[in-house]
């Protein structure tokens, strides 16, 4: 479905990237966890081709593709409506409308980005990845600076977006917690050059079940002590 | 309140006026009424706006043209820095060449026509226009053309919604301050080689020492100006900055 072969890739003349190989299944829900800076986004950004300068092959079943960025990206002069719009292939307001009252917003077609709230906007930006259907979503860190109960109503959401069009998704984080409750697969990298170091197996299918993510967290924590020391972010949810 | 404290200043620069005009007592510091005075002759005699029409004329034909050329190669020259480069220097020489020099030498090469008067405000004005847009596009935010990447949102869809309405307001701000040149310019080609419009018109006044006539014929003028940004230009920005 999806296969990353990044042999190096710099960003001036330091080496951020080095012998990275990611297969990703169809449908599968992968999630990529690292450091602040280890170059989790330019990672995401040579995977969906919005980076081309690099060393290496990347290929995609598919070029219909969605990403979310860690803003909502929005532009501000259209409204959401033209938003949408766009993006849309076959420019369908009646299945945009559907989408956006499955994420529970209603009535906001006509309003500009600078009248949503934050987690609204957020709503937004994962309706707009999946306008076109798409077979793989690129996520960077999308839950970030967005407040708890929003955060996790919103990964929601999201899982049930990507149940409805079998979506396979790339995300990339630095909360544990929150690859943990989404993906099917976790894949751990250092910095400097970024490298994968682990990739482990979730078991926890993707339910909201605070104990058993807490569970899981721990156990990886306690298995690869050293994997996560310094750099991954320890809160729980 | 704005508007109050807009009469508010007015009122008091016409008082001022008056107050020095009478101080003063002499006969090149006209009073208010014999400004108005003036004013009126003119309008009625038909002169005025017989003369304001050809410079409106003019101006509008310099500017529209100037204002074409601009905008094209200011994005042109943004977009691409090669060609900013290499024409970079010619920029840095329209910039810095005296309007009279431009204006003299359109005259000698080609008479004392509309035509080189009109080219001498185009080619005075274009670098200026050129240099505020091009500081526009340079300040395009790419972070949009990714989603015009990944999406593959068509050329035509990214130019008018992602690329101009991000340079919209530096064409507007350019407007403002190409129309307000303009006419300041085409005054001083009509005064050193037309024999008609409002700079023809303030050159004959100054022969006569007639500075009553120059000054209605020159607050005429602005309050033409005035009027064009309030009507015309206000309206379209109002309408552009919505989503602010």
């Amino acid at each position: 479905m999806i296969t990353i072969d990044i042999k190096e890739k710099f960003f001036k003349d330091i080496k951020i990237l080095e012998n990275i190989k990611i297969f990703v299944n169809e449908g599968e829900f992968l999630s990529i966890i690292g450091p602040s800076g280890c170059g989790k986004t330019t990672l995401l950004n040579i995977a969906s081709s919005l980076d081309k300068d690099f060393k290496g092959k990347v290929n995609i079943s598919s070029s219909n593709i969605g990403f979310v960025f860690q803003d909502h990206r929005l532009i501000p002069w259209l409204t959401i409506k033209e938003n949408l719009l766009i993006i849309s292939k076959d420019k369908d307001i009646n299945q945009i409308n559907e989408l956006l009252k499955l994420v529970g917003l209603n009535d906001i077609l006509d309003v500009y980005p600078k009248n949503l709230s934050g987690g609204m906007s957020r709503r937004v930006s994962f309706v707009r990845a999946f306008i076109n259907k798409p077979k793989v979503i690129f996520l960077d860190e999308p839950f970030i600076s967005l407040d708890y109960p929003t955060a996790t109503a919103l990964k929601k959401d999201f899982l049930t977006l990507c149940k409805k069009f079998n979506t396979t998704v790339i995300l990339v984080t630095h909360d544990l917690s929150e690859a943990i409750y989404l993906s099917n697969r976790i894949l751990f990298f250092s910095k400097n050059p970024a490298n994968q170091i682990l990739e482990y197996e979730n078991s926890n299918n993707q339910e909201f079940n605070l104990k058993k993510i807490d569970e899981l967290k721990n156990q990886i924590l306690e298995t690869y002590p050293n994997i996560l020391e310094g750099f991954l972010c320890k809160r729980l949810f | 309140m704005n508007n109050s404290n807009r009469f508010l200043s007015i009122f008091a620069f016409i008082i001022l006026w008056q107050s020095i005009s009478i101080l003063a007592n002499t006969d090149v510091f006209p009073s208010v009424v014999d400004i108005l005075r003036s004013f009126f002759n003119h309008l009625l005699n038909k002169d005025l706006i017989f003369h304001i029409t050809i410079t409106l004329k003019r101006v509008f034909i310099a500017f529209f043209i100037a204002m074409i050329i601009g905008v094209f190669l200011g994005i042109i020259m943004g977009l691409f820095s090669k060609v900013d480069s290499f024409l970079d220097i010619f920029l840095i020489i329209g910039l810095n060449m005296p309007a009279l020099v431009t204006i003299i030498i359109c005259y000698i090469w080609f008479g004392l026509t509309d035509f080189s008067a009109i080219l001498a405000v185009i080619i005075n004005k274009v670098p200026i226009i050129i240099v505020n847009i091009r500081e526009g596009v340079k300040s395009i935010d790419k972070k949009y053309l990714d989603l015009a990447n990944i999406y593959e949102i068509p050329k035509k869809d990214v130019i008018r919604k992602i690329y101009l309405p991000q340079i919209y307001p530096y064409i507007m701000a350019t407007t403002r301050l190409t129309i307000s040149l303009v006419w300041k310019i085409v005054l001083v080609v009509e005064l050193l080689g037309r024999s008609d419009g409002v700079g023809f018109q303030i050159a004959l006044f100054f022969q006569d020492f007639d500075i009553t006539s120059i000054l209605a014929y020159s607050f005429a003028f602005i309050f033409i100006v005035i009027l064009i940004e309030k009507i015309l230009l206000n309206p379209i920005e109002a309408k552009m900055r919505k989503w602010r």
